[in-house]
């Protein structure tokens, strides 16, 4: 019998809790690919611990003792996908599998460090939100999955949620990372997949893809607040109206701050590399700033 | 030893002092004022300095050579065609990191360059400051800072620019760095262009141009080509390589896999940012100035379009208010040289028709001219261009966008009809600053609703005399002054209409972009105004008016004396029109005066004046409260006054405009449909109201 880590248990029932679901011996087993007996026998020890909370023929529950151990465990977890990731440069389809190993050998102290090495990320390589030291979870974004989302918008890729390495390393190829800007063109009718643009490049997303990332609505120069600043990302745009934006400095990664609003509404002028620039929110949109 | 002739282009980005300089050099008057796109044409003049002649040309502004865009073409093709001995870049000290865009491109077309950092008197006021010496070496040219309007540095500019002159070897520039892929494409198509075209400088720039198969830049050198004096076979051959020069450089583009636009955009940007980091030094960075305070309050939700009101009804009771005293004076004085004159003629027995003619025709025309349009214009055209200077126009254009947007037309409209209450001929050629052909028609079309220097008099005397006598003398400059606004709004709300009219219909068109830098304000220059104004605007439109005052008083006087079966002809003309002219609240006599005015609106009151003296008997008219009188024997109440406001407002361009028009859009139709739009919205405007106003009255 394969027997399951006290961590790896805790960090499974609160994954299934985070997820709505009930926490039922077999959906324990069928996450952690265990049996269910040793799934029963790991419940009936942690529930002798204070850890977990059982009564027979229903679902388990954290208690928060349990909670506070497994919050840790996702803490270390997610810090080190995004060391791995950012320091080491490790793709985001072969992060997990490291991680699953180190989260259980550090100490605090190491992990500390390394969030303050790495800036105190608020989510990890996959959009997942990294939990700080006193295991208080950061506020998520509402976001919606690719595939419910509107033709003709252009929304930016917040979370993954399938890890499995097929899908992971399709997205490595294809250029789909997080903080990506993707642009929706149209839906096919009969397969409910959809074509996509990323950056200048058209591709074709099958249902199952689009419903396994989520997204929000892109930042544009429209979303800047009054004396609020961004960074220029791309132009979604073409034809005279891009060159006449690239001509005026437009281009990745200038800065940018919203000066004035026209009386009406529309439109708004921005301060950029020292000049001052009126555009229409119909333009503005199609400037994409950069996240984070 | 005779003079060295030299050609000089004064090139850079848009409002960055090109003409002011060029103004300074050349002691010309082109126009400056502070918006982006004032200058839309090229200006030639010359100077000479240490025995050269130097032949200045001042290109209108441009961003960059790299797009296809209407309004930069001049300054594009020139720079890319014609090889200027020297190229003065013009750039902004506040913002040389964008003007360094502009600057490196220009730099890989010829390198016989200087930069010349203008407006460094702002950039010191606002903590910015540029190193010449690092952007020399960085660039290998030379760079010289100046105050164009301080006319500070002007000497060390001649001198640098007559040491690169006499320089046999031309500066080495930097270079622009282009991708690879690129560069082998440009290099061995650059050598097959060079074939063609062996004298031809810059040609790694015009391989750019082919392969974004820029159509002016191919049609350029295709006329080049026809424009040789080689034979006939030789020709159609050259023209076949070039042809299929075009085409591999079009296949070369679509085969290297990214946007070139992009590509060599963001390189050069990139390159300037970093020269620019290294010359440019920020003080106080982020200190908030007056100037963004100012901003927030002119285009804010609750003050925005008030101030904007206000402005305009300030403009016009400065006008009104201030131009009644020296008015008066004006016509004391005159109408007394007039009496003299005719007595003086009378003594010396001279004929009567000739003291007729002369005194009572022409000179009494040119004396209402002059007393009537002298005082408001010199009031009005320095206020006027007060705003213009600071940089207000383009906060009118951002606060009006959207309603622009509303008509179908372009925010940039609202450039034009600025300048359009200067003269419409001038706003006509101005509207080049709209990219897109249909907004760019729609915004010629209209530019006739707002009033030009011709008619401000004629609105400003008829209301003072007609609308302010109505109130308390107390009340009676402001309620005139209301009027002169109202019947402005009336126009402008006349545009939007039309505006909605022609976009809805025959101009429709997806909706295009509008995209408009705001400069900073700056201080007017008070006296250059004042001078620039009354010289330049003033007596201009005051001469124009008087040419034409003089040959239509005598015509008018003709008509008025000369009799067909005991009337004169000038009853005939204007009883036969009476009877339409009635139905617009006008009589015969004033619709005769706007078709003898189709010259130049000017003269429209003068003629009316001229009509009524010769036909009815001789007044003593020294001074304006007689006018009234005059008027008023002549028939004409608050409704005459009324419906020639929004006539004059209203009808048609002059002829002048009208032939702009045909120079601008070559097409007999739109040019047409300028005259008889105006035309048929006059008629029915005047008609409704003056028969609503007969109902009521
Ligand atoms: N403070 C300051 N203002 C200047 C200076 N030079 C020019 N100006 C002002 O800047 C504004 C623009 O000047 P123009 O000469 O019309 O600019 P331009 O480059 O010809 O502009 P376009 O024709 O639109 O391309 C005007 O209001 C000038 O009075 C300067 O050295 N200092
Ligand atoms: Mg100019």
């Amino acid at each position: 019998m394969i027997l399951v880590s006290v961590e790896n248990y805790l960090k499974a029932l609160m994954h299934i809790e985070f997820d709505g679901q009930q926490a039922t011996t077999s959906a324990m087993a069928a996450r952690l690919s265990v049996s269910p007996a040793s799934i029963t026998e790991m419940t009936r020890r942690l529930s002798a611990e204070g850890l977990v909370e059982y009564t027979p023929y229903k679902p388990v529950e954290l208690t928060g003792q349990g909670r506070e151990l497994a919050i840790r465990v996702v803490r270390r977890h997610r810090l080190w996908e995004m060391f791995l990731h950012k320091v080491l440069k490790l793709s985001w389809d072969q992060v997990h599998d490291e991680a699953e190993t180190l989260e259980h050998c550090s100490s605090e102290k190491l992990i500390d460090s390394i969030d303050a090495f790495l800036g105190n990320p608020q989510f990890d390589p996959h959009g997942d939100p990294i939990p700080d030291k006193e295991g208080i979870f950061p506020d998520i974004q509402d976001s919606k999955l690719l595939a419910e989302c509107e033709v003709g918008e252009m929304y930016t890729i917040v979370r993954v949620r399938d890890r499995s390495r097929d899908l992971m390393e399709y997205f490595s190829d294809f250029g789909f990372y997080l903080g990506k800007n993707i642009f929706l063109h149209h839906k096919l009718k009969d397969d409910h997949s959809m074509v996509v643009e990323l950056g200048q490049q058209k591709t074709v997303v099958s249902n199952f893809i689009a419903s396994n990332i989520e997204v929000v609505r892109a930042r544009t120069l429209e979303d800047l607040k009054i004396h609020e600043k961004g960074m220029v990302d791309e132009i979604n745009a073409t034809g005279m109206l891009r060159s006449r934006l690239l001509d005026l400095g437009f281009t990745n990664g200038t800065e940018i701050e919203k000066t004035m609003i026209a009386p009406s509404g529309d439109p708004a002028s921005y301060r950029i590399r020292n000049t001052t620039i009126a555009l229409r929110s119909d333009e503005a949109r199609k400037i994409l700033l950069k996240n984070g | 030893m005779a003079d060295r002739e030299v050609t000089v282009a004064l090139a850079g980005n848009p409002n960055t002092g090109k003409s002011t300089l060029f103004n300074l050099f050349t002691g010309l008057k082109q126009h400056t004022g502070n918006w982006p796109g004032k200058t839309v044409t090229r200006a030639e003049g010359s100077f000479r300095f240490e025995g050269i002649k130097f032949n200045l040309l001042d290109l209108p502004g441009t961003y960059s050579l790299l797009s296809r865009s209407k309004d930069e073409e001049i300054a594009r093709n020139y720079l890319i065609f014609n090889h200027p001995d020297l190229v003065l870049v013009m750039a902004d000290s506040t913002a040389i990191e964008r003007n360094l865009h502009l600057a490196l491109q220009i730099l890989q077309i010829t390198s016989r360059v200087i930069l010349v950092c203008n407006l460094s008197d702002e950039a010191r006021r606002k903590g910015i400051d540029v190193r010449t010496s690092i952007l020399e070496s960085h660039l290998g040219i030379p760079v010289v800072d100046i105050s164009a309007s301080r006319k500070q540095g002007i000497d060390r500019l001649k001198r640098t620019m007559v040491r690169v002159i006499g320089d046999p070897n031309p500066p080495r520039s930097v270079a622009v760095d282009y991708p690879e892929v690129l560069k082998q494409e440009m290099d061995s198509l650059g050598n097959a262009l060079k074939e063609l075209f062996p004298a031809q400088s810059g040609i790694e720039w015009i391989v750019l141009r082919l392969m974004e198969g820029d159509p002016s830049v191919i049609g350029t050198i295709e006329s080049m080509i026809a424009g040789t004096d080689k034979n006939g076979q030789k020709k159609s051959d050259d023209l076949k390589s070039l042809r299929q020069l075009v085409l591999k450089a079009q296949l070369a583009r679509d085969k290297m896999g990214f946007s070139l636009h992009d590509e060599l955009s963001v390189n050069i940007h990139r390159q300037a940012s970093a020269i620019a980091a290294k010359a440019v030094f920020h003080r106080d960075r982020e200190k908030k100035t007056t100037e963004e305070k100012i901003d927030r309050i002119v285009t804010s939700r609750i003050l925005g379009l008030p101030i904007m009101l206000l402005l305009l009804f300030l403009i016009f009771y400065i006008t009104i208010a201030g131009a009644n005293y020296p008015s008066e004076l004006i016509a004391k004085g005159l109408f007394w040289i007039e009496d003299a004159w005719a007595g003086l003629f009378d003594r010396w027995q001279v004929p009567w028709w000739i003291t007729g003619f002369l005194v009572h025709g022409v000179y009494k025309g040119l004396a209402w001219v002059i007393s009537v349009m002298l005082p408001p214009m010199a009031i009005f055209f320095p206020l006027f261009t007060f705003l213009e200077d600071l940089g207000y126009l383009p906060r009118v254009a951002f606060n009006l966008d959207r309603l622009f947007r509303w008509s179908g037309a372009h925010g940039k409209q609202a450039l034009t009809m600025g300048m359009g209450f200067g003269c419409n001929a001038a706003a006509i050629i101005s509207t080049r600053i709209i990219d897109s052909p249909k907004e760019r028609m729609i915004a010629i079309v209209t530019n006739n609703f707002v009033p030009c220097n011709g008619r401000w008099p004629l609105l400003i005397l008829v209301a003072s005399i007609f609308v302010g006598s109505l109130v308390s003398p107390a009340l009676a400059t402001v309620v005139s002054v209301s009027a002169v606004v109202g019947v402005t709004l009336v126009g402008i709300g006349i545009t939007f209409l039309v505006n909605k009219m022609l976009s809805t219909t025959l101009l429709k068109k997806e909706p295009s972009s509008f995209i408009l830098e705001l400069p900073p304000y700056r201080k007017p220059q008070v006296l250059r105004i004042l001078y620039r104004s009354l010289i330049d605007r003033t007596i201009f439109v005051l001469g124009r008016a008087v040419m034409m005052a003089a040959p239509a008083g005598g015509l008018i006087w003709i008509l008025g004396n000369i009799e067909v079966s005991d009337q004169s002809l000038m009853h005939w003309a204007a009883g036969s029109l009476d009877g339409f002219a009635a139905l617009l609240g006008l009589d015969g006599m004033i619709l005769l005066a706007y078709i003898i005015a189709i010259p130049a609106n000017e003269i429209v009151i003068p003629t009316i004046l001229m009509g009524y003296l010769a036909t009815g008997q001789m007044v003593d008219m020294d001074d304006t409260a007689r006018l009234g009188q005059l008027l008023q024997d002549n028939g004409w109440t608050i409704v005459t006054a009324v419906s020639i406001m929004l006539f004059s407002v209203l009808h048609y361009p002059c002829s002048t405009t009208t032939l702009t028009i045909w120079k601008e859009t070559r097409s007999s139709r739109w040019t047409l449909l300028s005259n008889l739009i105006p035309l048929g919205i006059a008629i029915i405007v005047c008609f409704l109201v003056a028969q609503t106003l007969y109902l009521i009255l």
